[in-house]
């Protein structure tokens, strides 16, 4: 096992080697991630195989005296989202490889690649550190390769933009885990994660701390309002790191505020409705946003939000039944919240992929301008077909699994009934089926612009499909397809994850849900199965019969173009109008008066809420008060010494009161 | 599972085959007489499916493959309901704590493809049909949780055939409780099968339909399977607001059969009268018309919530 580990570990360096020492393009980008995969295998064979014991193996890197154990532990919790970091790195290396083969005789390769093979080392290593130190030196290093990953076309001004205001906002997340391990060291007196687990913390500092981890860890997972640099950074960024980003790291986040909960269950009984507000409002809020989105892998990204704030309802599900002592509520709200999350990598990573392989086809993200792309491309119109009705959480696929468990929940919590409970559980379950009824119009509308009807701009060349881009498609397929007809394996994980997070051995009533989820599994398999018979039988059947190839039905009007189909903004206009205030939606008419009448025009723009109308005024209003202090920076040598020494002396004044 | 079990599980599932048809020429028939006309005969739908079933096939110059799948999924999604929904005392093939979700989920599966065989055309009569249906499901989606989600909360289960086996008859509430589910259920019914006020099932202008015109250039065995699909659709929610009255059986089983039949045949005079009576709403006051019918799903559950 330990074997394992170091080849993991092994390949990844000799990945930064190579890409140290090879000199033509070509070989850096096929041997570095050949490497990855390689890492990533081992890596997954270890994960694997350290899931199967009784007892979570630890690690210790080395020891020190006054801040204890460098170690890494690798609970069954750690493990799930290792297992997770481990996939996404397979197929983001693959795809990579193809996706940035276009690029390799125009621009280095170099810096894009060392940053994603640090993404993936941080990203492992925080998932599994044990120690404050280690875990906060992770973080950031997985902040900065994110960052590098990103401004892979650094020249272009949103991509400049995009990744300053990822950078700035995971900073201020982490600073809020500054405090938050610094509260909790406190009160433990170690920096070992270990420690901190029922630390038998005073009621208000729990609840201290739990809100500095939400704004820390949900900072980089992207709950509303601190959302604002997803939709900004995913877009901008090459697909393969944008799915690692949306996909993988997010998943962090959600890691993090686990194991916050873990440790000190708030005890407040205001937090769980709280989060529960708050996460509703994410999802709502997100997929309200993709539907208005143009641009397609900003409307990945906000359908991203939504789906953390999917994965937050569960975590509010698990908080409750945590402070209600209900086993089986937590166990639910847990696996919801696991369960989605790996869902959500699984559909968005594809996803995300296929919006790469459609950008390097159409030379834009706008949806507005594509269409018909289903008669050039049909093997990745299918994938991505399997993609969208998995995110929109429909049967027989995964997305619809892990909301089946989370609306069980809710049924779960309902049961416990203070008198207003059932009232409140029942509008999280509605949110819920809300959040789904908008992801299905976000989702069948994406799809239908791209892939279906005429080509809205002519396009001359042909699509060639990358192998390398779809063996990673068909490696996340058979995922979805697995976990969505097969959920109880997922669930079973989820079993055991939750039975040494919590010390519980599952109780019975957990086990039933085991069994409920092989009902979704059994009406998943024969929807599957009937539905095949069917379209066989149909087929059949139109063999028999005559079929004929005619022009649609015009309603009498014979010049038809193809910018007259229904377009990515007309088909959600009249959802758009309903949220225009939250979605901030603006709309510039040029009508074409006179009688000899000029071009006109119609633009609808939507941005981001708490960007435009928070983020950026208050960046505004901080600079100018900045600027009043100007006169401070006189650029004499004398006066900046004078500073530092009156604030030297303020120390030693703080020092000697204390 | 028991084989007899299944066997029972079955018969509901055939019964609404055969059956469905019949209700919507039922509702048609009674139409035309409120309208005065002696109308077409009661079994009409069933010789339209047979007539489509023997036409060609005819697709547009820019659809796809999907144009051919669309119109089996959605049916098989609609079937799929079909053995979740339980009749009166008789247990459904599927019968699960949850099933509640699946059914939802199963309807926006078909909702889904339909969508998409719309889009496929690449007509914008199409896309209008499409964007309408998709936007209107949305507000419709709330009523079916609230309603049946509150009785599932205060019944404490999650499945339709035991949530319907809960209401009980000598509670006082069980009567406000089967007026405003039926309420909603209605509400929803004329929503999800696109009768009036919501949408109009007769007219052939284009631009006011939703469910017409996203199926506008189907025909043959593709027409066929969306017809089929929605009179089933109809049946079902049907089946779904007749079980409310379900309680009376418990008293006496001819009764409790005798009540079920009564109320579906009054559903189908409620439809026929309001499409003879009341015009389509205009499409901007739709949504609130749906939110309005959310909150009277809410009330089953401020009830139960204040009166305990």
């Amino acid at each position: 096992m330990t074997f394992f580990l170091l080849a993991d570990v092994g390949f990844l360096f000799l990945a930064l080697l190579v890409i140290g020492f090879v000199r033509t393009q070509f070989l850096i980008n096929r041997l570095a991630n050949l490497a990855l995969v390689l890492a990533m295998v081992f890596g997954l064979c270890f994960t694997v195989s350290a899931f199967l014991l009784p007892n979570p193996p630890e690690l210790t890197l080395f020891s020190q005296i006054s801040l204890g154990n460098f170690s890494f532990r690798f609970d069954k919790l750690s493990l799930f989202f290792l297992g997770i970091i481990q996939v996404g790195g397979i197929v983001t290396a693959l795809y990579g490889t193809g996706y940035l083969s276009g690029y390799e005789k125009s621009r280095s390769l170099r810096s894009t690649l060392t940053a994603t093979i640090l993404l993936f080392l941080a990203m492992q290593v925080l998932i599994t550190a044990n120690h404050t130190f280690l875990f906060l030196v992770a973080w950031e290093l997985m902040a900065l390769s994110g960052y590098l990953g990103i401004v892979f076309e650094r020249e272009k001004e949103d991509v400049q933009q995009g990744s300053l205001i990822f950078f700035a906002a995971t900073h201020i997340g982490t600073l809020f885990l500054y405090l938050m391990f610094i509260l909790l060291h406190n009160q433990t007196g170690s920096w070992e994660f270990t420690s901190f687990q029922n630390a038998h913390l005073p009621s208000t500092l729990a609840t201290t701390i739990f809100w500095f981890g939400f704004i820390g860890f949900g900072m980089k997972a992207g709950f509303m309002p601190f959302h604002f640099w997803l939709p900004e950074a995913h877009p901008v960024a090459p697909s393969h790191i944008s799915a690692v980003l949306s996909a993988v790291m997010l998943k962090t986040g959600i890691y993090g505020l686990i194991r916050v909960i873990s440790w000190n269950p708030p005890t407040d009984y205001v937090i769980p409705s709280i989060l529960l507000t708050i996460s509703v409002l994410t999802a709502i809020f997100g997929i309200w946003n993709a539907l208005a989105q143009k641009d397609l892998k900003r409307m990945l990204a906000y359908s991203s939000i939504e789906n953390i704030g999917i994965i937050g309802i569960a975590l509010s599900l698990m908080i409750f039944g945590i402070q209600n002592d209900q086993p089986l509520v937590i166990f639910l709200g847990l696996t919801g919240a696991l369960f989605h999350s790996a869902n959500h990598f699984l559909f968005k990573s594809l996803l995300f992929m296929c919006a790469g392989t459609i950008y390097h086809f159409y030379h834009h993200r706008n949806i507005e301008k594509m269409g018909g792309l289903l008669k050039s491309a049909p093997t990745l119109g299918m994938i991505v077909l399997i993609g969208s009705v998995a995110i929109s959480g429909l049967p027989p696929l995964n997305g619809f699994a892990s909301e089946f468990i989370i609306f069980s929940g809710f049924f779960e919590a309902s049961k416990l009934v203070h008198s207003y409970f059932p009232f409140f559980m029942l509008i999280g379950a509605v949110a819920l089926a809300f959040t789904g009824g908008l992801a299905l119009i976000a989702f069948s509308k994406v799809f239908s612009v791209i892939f279906l009807g005429n080509a809205r701009q002519p396009v001359t060349h042909d699509f060639h499909p990358d192998k390398y881009e779809f063996s990673a498609f068909f490696i996340l397929v058979a995922l979805i397809l697995i976990t969505g007809l097969f959920p109880q394996t997922i669930v079973g994980l989820c079993l055991s994850v939750y039975s040494e997070l919590f010390h519980l051995s599952g109780p019975v009533s957990s086990l039933t849900t085991v069994g409920r989820i092989q009902n979704v599994s059994l009406i998943a398999v024969s929807l599957f199965v009937v539905t095949g018979i069917l379209l066989y039988l149909k087929n059949r059947f139109s063999l028999k019969r005559k079929t004929r190839i005619s022009p649609a039905w015009g309603c009498g009007y014979p010049a038809q173009t193809s910018r007259m189909q229904y377009s990515n903004t007309s088909f959600s206009d009249e959802m758009i109008n309903i949220a225009g205030e939250v979605l901030n939606v603006s709309k510039e008419k040029q009508e074409p008066e006179s009688s000899l009448p000029k071009p006109g025009s119609f633009r609808t723009v939507v941005s981001d809420l708490v960007l435009n109308r928070l983020i950026f005024p208050a960046n505004t209003g901080l600079l100018w008060a900045i600027d009043k202090f100007k006169w401070l920076q006189s650029g004499k040598i004398q006066v900046y010494v004078t500073f530092s020494v009156a604030t030297l002396l303020f120390y030693l004044f703080l020092a000697y009161k204390i | 599972m028991d084989l007899s079990v299944s066997l029972q599980g079955l018969f509901p599932f055939v019964l609404i085959l055969l059956v469905s048809p019949f209700l919507v020429g039922l509702i048609n028939k009674q139409k035309a007489i409120l309208t005065g006309r002696i109308g077409a005969p009661v079994w009409q739908p069933y010789y339209d499916l047979a007539r489509l079933s023997r036409k060609e096939t005819i697709y547009a110059t820019s659809a796809s493959f999907i144009s051919r799948i669309a119109p089996v999924i959605s049916f098989s999604a609609i079937l799929f309901t079909l053995l979740i929904l339980p009749i009166g005392y008789v247990r459904p093939l599927f019968s699960f704590n949850g099933d509640i979700i699946v059914f939802a989920y199963l309807l926006g599966l078909a909702r889904f493809f339909q969508i998409l065989g719309a889009m496929d055309i690449g007509s914008s009569f199409e896309g209008m049909g499409a964007a309408r249906e998709a936007t209107f499901a949305v507000f419709a989606e709330p009523i079916f949780f609230f309603t049946l989600g509150s009785l599932a909360f205060i019944s404490g289960h999650t499945s339709i055939y035991d949530i319907y086996h809960s209401i009980q008859l000598d509670e006082p509430s069980a009567l406000v409780f089967i007026i405003v589910s039926s309420i909603s259920g209605f509400i929803l019914l004329v929503t999800e099968c696109s009768r009036m006020p919501i949408d109009d099932p007769n007219t052939h202008l284009e631009l006011t339909m939703i469910h017409e015109v996203m199926i506008l250039d189907n025909s043959g065995i593709d027409l066929f399977l969306y017809q089929y699909g929605s009179y089933i659709k109809i049946m079902v929610y049907a089946v779904f607001e007749a079980s409310f009255f379900n309680p009376f059986s418990m008293a006496n089983e001819w009764l409790g059969f005798s009540v079920f039949i009564v109320v579906i045949f009054l559903l189908t005079t409620v439809i026929a009268w309001v499409e003879t009576m009341i015009a389509r709403f205009k499409m901007k006051s739709i949504p609130q018309y749906l939110l309005f019918a959310t909150a009277i799903g809410i009330l089953n559950l401020l009830i139960y919530t204040f009166v305990r």
